[in-house]
């Protein structure tokens, strides 16, 4: 995937050279729970020897996003980020560290905040339910305050490169998720805003409807340099939307660096997923012999005519395996596998990929 | 409506599955209790308005209408808490059985409409009913000068009284809730029948106190074999031929009122199949 | 495609005064109120059985105190006129603030299903937003009931109309459609501390304005104290009544303080919901 360029210009003429658009500094967010046993008993004596455990969501995280930056905000369930992106967004108030959106606090100038966000959350609509979207649009572009001339520009553009007019009529209740989900877009940028905050997009949407998303967000990006924070669960969405990924679990930062860069170091690993001209159902057996003096390689057959071969390509090169098997077992085709960004944050998710790096920012624990 | 495919003669099968629908209800009443107990209370507040009335009342006149007012806060306590026993929730449940199709599991049950919405409101009246004709007998007694029944004799009618105004209150609204057919709100459908059981039922005031052509209505309407028959009754009010007389015209109309239901919910069923709805 | 003009923080020009945004304020707000309003209109057939349901419902009560008076000529020291006012002021304030201000009854539900989040991420206020959840137009009839019921009993007990009556006829409905918005602000905030659960408690809290729709002479002193000092329903009618009609009462005088005890009570609620929302927004851990 290639870097995106954000025009030399257009990033001057949103902040001052070096200053960023979001700067979380130690940033942390601790929840008190009541410790409520159950039943009668225990409520009344909750009430009079109330007892509270403390839960650290975010725990002392920072983080810097330059403007026009594309960065996608993972993690397992329960890591802490939807605790951030309210924290971002001014929903939430740190417990402590300081945070500055567009060089103001989110949360204790929570109005002025607002005028320099859209958010979208996932399958929760921002428009009203009963009525046609163009007026959920119209009282949106009100309570923004925006002059009618720069709405209507932003409206006919939005409308234009989302393909609204067979939808502006119809009340919010009566579209698809999909048609939905371009209203709500259009929504979030109708005040024009710096930063886009995307919570779990694309969920429930299908495959046409994602490409379409995707390719939305990535024109407003290029073009118009947005800066996107991106929170999701499709992977996919992750790879084409975003240069940069910061990975959180259990409150603090993890990795946070190019989108690239966890490809290239995580993606030794290789598959050669091999077809036979006739079947051979003792493949495995055989490919172990030949291969018995190379370490990391493992076998997997689906059925005896096909067999995957995962490596690692520190170890050996997929041309020495090839050449290794070639002679022993009737091959017919060849498909070399790279893992995708995808697979290897799926893998990071699931604890089986460490990074022993000690050039990770944000420090691995 | 369609044979049954178990060989268990029909008659004992379709009492088992009305029985099992009361006990649903039941079930799901009590996991409910704490709202419905906070929901009886709240309403309980016209009570002690009612009461705070009647006592600046009294306090000049020793009789009014030929009530005293031992029998008047008897008459407040038991016409709220026999008109209880159908409640607005109850109400609620049957209009939006309506609204949201349930009816149409409901039909293709091999069981009478009319039949279920009695069994489900049944289940639910023992619970949210029994609780609040409890509490207000129990106030009643403890905190305020309610009376005995008349006789024993009177207290036996009494109760079979209050079982034939526990039917008529509910065919009553279920054939106002057949109406939701054709609005689509049943929240005012719902006020709708609370006013004029209100009014027509006595359960604001007895219907003696009732202007003179509002007074016949009442007499003459079904509706007054909610609250206000069981209620003379109990007090007594009534002796001999009378007695027997309002009973008899209670149970009339809950026979008239059952057919009519009966005849109604199937006409109704049959003009929304036409209209597909 | 050129870059527009935005794409860029956005700041409301400083010399935005607080009369314009007090305007603008207002504006949205009756925007979405009408909003709301529409949709009710959009079902016929439920606008209209809602209005007569309405109707009938608060008719019932009337039909009730007409009977009771017809065999005793007062109760508590008021005839049947002078309740008529208490009612007819006590209707008017509840059905406009059933139109005006009947969201914070949405509150719970837009908590528990996340839509408050929604809320603070807009440029507004959210208890204006909160107020605009949802409105019931029904609240159209019960405001005309209390209208029709005010009017002919003032007519009755011979009310003079001066300046001075006028005058204080609506600062007592304008007093009174805002204490009881601030109960109803005040019975749901429990939405904040206790989500998810569903309570009556909301309902049992705002229920009791049924209480002064009669004169507060026939209650024991527990609930004379309780409508006056704790939920000050009794402002929305028996106090300031008791000035309209001049009535030879102790407590006249507290009429006086309507006003007072109204601008107390905007305060006592904007605190609250302040506290509820900071708990919410997770202020102080």
């Amino acid at each position: 995937m290639s870097a995106s360029r954000i025009p030399a210009a257009v990033t001057s003429s949103i902040a001052p050279i070096g200053e960023p658009i979001i700067a979380a500094r130690g940033l942390t967010k601790v929840f008190r729970r009541p410790v409520k046993p159950p039943g009668l008993k225990g409520a009344l004596r909750h009430l009079v020897r109330p007892s509270w455990t403390d839960f650290t969501a975010v725990d002392a995280i920072d983080l810097t996003i330059q403007a026009g930056e594309s960065v996608a905000y993972v993690g397992p369930n329960g890591a802490g980020k939807s605790t951030t992106v309210k924290l971002l967004t001014g929903i939430l108030v740190p417990t402590s560290g300081e945070v500055r959106v567009c060089g103001i606090e989110p949360f204790r100038q929570r109005i002025a905040n607002a005028r320099n966000i859209g958010v979208v959350f996932g399958q929760r609509t921002q428009l009203w339910w009963d009525i046609p979207v163009q007026e959920s649009l119209r009282l949106l572009g009100d309570i923004y305050e925006l002059p009618a001339d720069e709405y209507a520009r932003t409206f006919a553009h939005l409308t234009e490169v989302l393909d609204l007019a067979p939808l502006l009529a119809i009340p919010a209740r009566q579209l698809s998720l999909g048609q939905r989900m371009r209203c709500d877009l259009a929504a979030s940028l109708l005040h024009s805003p710096p930063i886009l905050y995307l919570d779990e997009p694309t969920i429930g949407l299908d495959v046409a409807v994602k490409a379409r998303f995707r390719e939305f967000i990535r024109t407003m990006h290029r073009e118009n340099g947005l800066t996107v924070m991106l929170t999701s669960h499709d992977l996919g969405d992750i790879e084409e939307l975003c240069d940069r990924m910061v990975m959180i679990d259990r409150g603090t930062v993890v990795y946070d660096g190019a989108l690239d860069a966890v490809t290239t170091r995580f993606g030794w690993e290789r598959s050669l997923h091999l077809t036979f001209t006739e079947d051979e159902p003792d493949a495995t057996a055989i490919a172990g012999r030949v291969l018995a003096h190379r370490a990391d390689v493992t076998f997997t057959q689906l059925d005896p005519s096909r067999l995957d071969v995962a490596f690692d390509s520190r170890e050996v090169t997929s041309g020495e395996l090839i050449r290794d098997l070639a002679t022993h077992l009737p091959l017919a085709d060849i498909r070399i596998e790279e893992p995708s960004a995808e697979s290897i944050i799926r893998r990071l998710y699931e604890g089986q990929l460490q990074f022993d790096d000690p050039q990770v920012s944000g420090g691995a624990r | 409506m369609s044979a049954s495919l178990v060989s268990v003669p029909t008659r004992v099968r379709r009492r088992n599955k009305y029985l099992g629908l009361v006990d649903s209800a039941l079930q799901q009443a009590v996991a409910y209790r704490v709202l419905a107990l906070t929901g009886i209370v709240g309403n309980m507040l016209w009570i002690v308005i009612l009461f705070a009335i009647w006592r600046a009342a009294f306090a000049d006149s020793g009789t009014i209408e030929g009530f005293t007012w031992p029998q008047m806060q008897t008459y407040i306590l038991l016409a709220y808490g026999i008109n209880a026993m159908v409640g607005f929730s109850s109400a609620s449940k049957m209009m939006q059985a309506i609204r949201q199709g349930t009816i149409v599991i409901d039909m293709i049950r091999p069981l009478n409409y009319l039949g279920t919405q009695l069994a489900t409101t049944l289940g639910l009246a023992i619970v949210e009913g029994v609780i609040s004709f409890a509490l207000t007998i129990g106030i009643g007694v403890i905190f305020l000068d309610m009376q005995a029944p008349a006789s024993f004799w009177h207290s036996l009618l009494f109760l079979l009284s209050v079982g034939l105004g526990f039917l008529t209150k509910f065919l009553f609204v279920f054939c106002i809730s057949l109406l939701v057919f054709w609005t689509t709100s049943s929240v005012g459908l719902n006020w709708t029948q609370t006013a004029l059981v209100n009014v027509l039922a006595g359960v604001l005031i007895p219907i003696q106190f009732l202007p003179g052509w509002l007074a016949t209505v009442a007499e003459w309407s079904p509706l007054r074999g909610i609250v206000s028959t069981p209620v003379s009754v109990y007090l007594g009010r009534e002796d001999g031929i009378d007695l027997l007389l309002v009973l008899g015209l209670q149970a009339v109309w809950v026979i008239a009122l059952w057919c009519f239901a009966d005849w109604a919910w199937k006409r109704a069923f049959r003009a929304v199949e036409i209209q597909g709805g | 495609m050129e870059v527009t003009t935005g794409f860029r923080p956005r700041t409301v020009p400083s010399d935005a005064s607080r009369g314009a945004r007090m305007r603008f304020l207002i504006r949205i707000y009756l925007r979405l109120i009408g909003l709301q309003l529409r949709t009710f209109v959009e079902y016929r057939g439920d606008f209209w059985i809602g209005m007569v349901g309405a109707a009938l419902l608060q008719g019932s009560s009337l039909v009730f105190i007409g009977a009771l008076f017809s065999r005793i000529p007062t109760v508590g020291g008021w005839t049947l006129w002078e309740v008529a006012l208490l009612y007819g002021s006590t209707l008017i304030a509840y059905g406009t603030r059933e139109v005006l201000c009947d969201g914070p009854w949405m509150l719970r539900a837009t908590i528990n299903k996340g839509e408050f989040d929604r809320l603070l991420v807009r440029p507004l206020s959210p208890a204006l937003q909160t107020a605009t959840l949802v409105s019931s137009i029904h609240g159209i009839a019960n405001a005309a009931l209390g209208w029709t019921v005010l009017l002919i009993a003032a007519h009755r007990v011979d009310l003079a109309w001066t300046p001075w009556t006028v005058s204080w006829l609506a600062v007592t409905v304008i007093c009174g459609t805002v204490i009881v918005s601030c109960v109803a602000y005040l019975a749901n905030i429990i939405g904040f501390w206790e989500p998810g659960t569903s309570s009556a408690f909301p309902f049992m809290i705002s229920n009791l304005v049924e209480l002064v729709k009669f004169p507060l002479e026939i209650y024991g002193w527990l609930i004379r104290v309780g409508v006056t000092a704790v939920l000050p329903f009794a402002f929305i009618s028996y106090y300031p009544v008791l000035v309209l009609l001049d009535k030879d009462s102790s407590v006249r005088w507290a009429g006086y303080l309507t006003p007072l005890v109204t601008a107390l009570m905007v305060g006592v609620t904007a605190w609250l919901w302040r506290k509820s929302v900071d708990r919410y927004q997770g202020v102080g851990h």
